[in-house]
């Protein structure tokens, strides 16, 4: 699993850590800029992940959690991959608490086939991140987890309950699906 | 990555690469700070200091400065200050059996839970140390007007029960201990 976090260099990683330690230890500011430096990736996977509209929520329940966890952050990954980490488990559970894994692949595959390709105005293209938008929650989550973050089917399949040969047919069909809303045919 | 993504759509692929993380359109910070419950720091005492502790220390100092407040109005001063719990020979020797026994069971347990502080909340053990300074003020006083009244049976239940108030505190605190670790 290839797992990037958005510091750059070993002084923002020291940096980062103390941080961390500070936050674990009740520093509400460290956690503050600990928050400041990560909210664009943890927001944008949230809104990749659980869609635009449940973004902030899941962002904000992601660093209220992140709070109540830092006592067991040990620092052995980087805090932005502990963090990362976290924010899909917050996604993915949320998903379990809303629907069976079942009924969300059922309902992708129903959407899928009907989903209907771009028909307004042919000259603007849709971007990739509207196109994702507009994807069933399960085929959202798959093509997310694979093609942009790096995850492989058997960690996919692994992390949502599925056998890798579900993982693989829904990527399958986002990315399908995909290729027709850029398309817009 | 394997085979699957590697088959990519070349336009699906070169879109991907253009992703980039965008912040939320407005500041999430001033919703979560306002979630985040205080923290308490690593290794500490987990538990919370308890009220009913806290309740039953202010209870136990409070009836034991009352109580020395109600002697001074109806003794002679104290001519002794400062007595641990297991006193001087003089002290020891106005204890009656039940409170000797009371006393070397507080010295016991207290260095027990003396040793187990460093695992307390700073908070609590603040609250416990002056809990337990205040109970060991107040049985000096007992013990002091013991030794100035020896025939005065209220000194001497004073004096059993503040040491009884200070034993119970030190159980309560000394469980606390155990269940952190």
């Amino acid at each position: 699993m290839t797992l990037t976090t958005p510091v750059g260099g070993n002084a923002a990683i020291d940096s980062e850590a103390l941080d961390a330690r500070r936050a674990a230890q009740g520093d509400e500011r460290a956690f503050e800029r600990l928050y400041r430096r990560h909210v664009a990736r943890i927001h944008t996977l949230a809104r990749r992940m659980a869609g635009p509209d449940a973004a902030n929520d899941v962002t904000q329940d992601v660093f209220v959690r992140a709070w109540d966890k830092l006592g067991s952050f040990r620092g052995e990954s980087a805090f932005g991959t502990w963090l990362y980490r976290l924010a899909i488990n917050v996604v993915l559970t949320r998903r379990r608490s809303e629907k069976s894994a079942r009924g969300w692949l059922m309902d992708d595959d129903t959407v899928l086939e009907t989903r209907p390709a771009r028909q307004h105005h042919p000259a603007v293209a849709i971007d990739l991140e509207n196109a994702i938008a507009r994807l069933p929650d399960g085929a959202r989550q798959i093509f997310v987890l694979h093609d942009v973050e790096g995850w492989t089917h058997e960690e996919i399949a692994a992390q949502l309950s599925l056998v890798p040969g579900t993982s693989k047919s829904q990527l399958s069909r986002a990315r399908a699906a995909l290729r027709r809303m850029l398309d817009g045919h | 990555m394997d085979i699957e993504s590697r088959d990519t759509d070349p336009v699906l692929g070169r879109a991907v690469a253009t992703l980039r993380d965008t912040p939320p359109g407005n500041d999430l910070w001033p919703g979560i700070a306002s979630q985040m419950a205080p923290r308490v720091p690593r290794g500490t005492l987990l538990v919370r200091w308890p009220a009913a502790l806290a309740a039953g220390l202010v209870v136990a100092v409070a009836s034991a400065g009352g109580t020395a407040v109600w002697l001074h109005a109806h003794a002679v001063p104290a001519p002794v200050t400062t007595v641990a719990a297991t006193g001087t020979p003089a002290v020891r020797a106005s204890l009656i059996p039940a409170d000797t026994a009371l006393a070397h069971a507080i010295v016991d347990l207290e260095t027990t839970v003396r040793a187990n502080m460093a695992s307390v909340d700073p908070a609590a053990r603040a609250s416990i140390t002056k809990g337990l300074a205040a109970l060991d003020g107040a049985i000096a006083e007992a013990q002091a007007e013991r030794l100035a009244t020896p025939d005065d049976p209220r000194a001497a239940r004073y004096l059993t029960s503040t040491l009884r108030r200070k034993l119970d505190l030190l159980r309560t605190v000394s469980q606390l201990t155990r269940q952190s670790s």
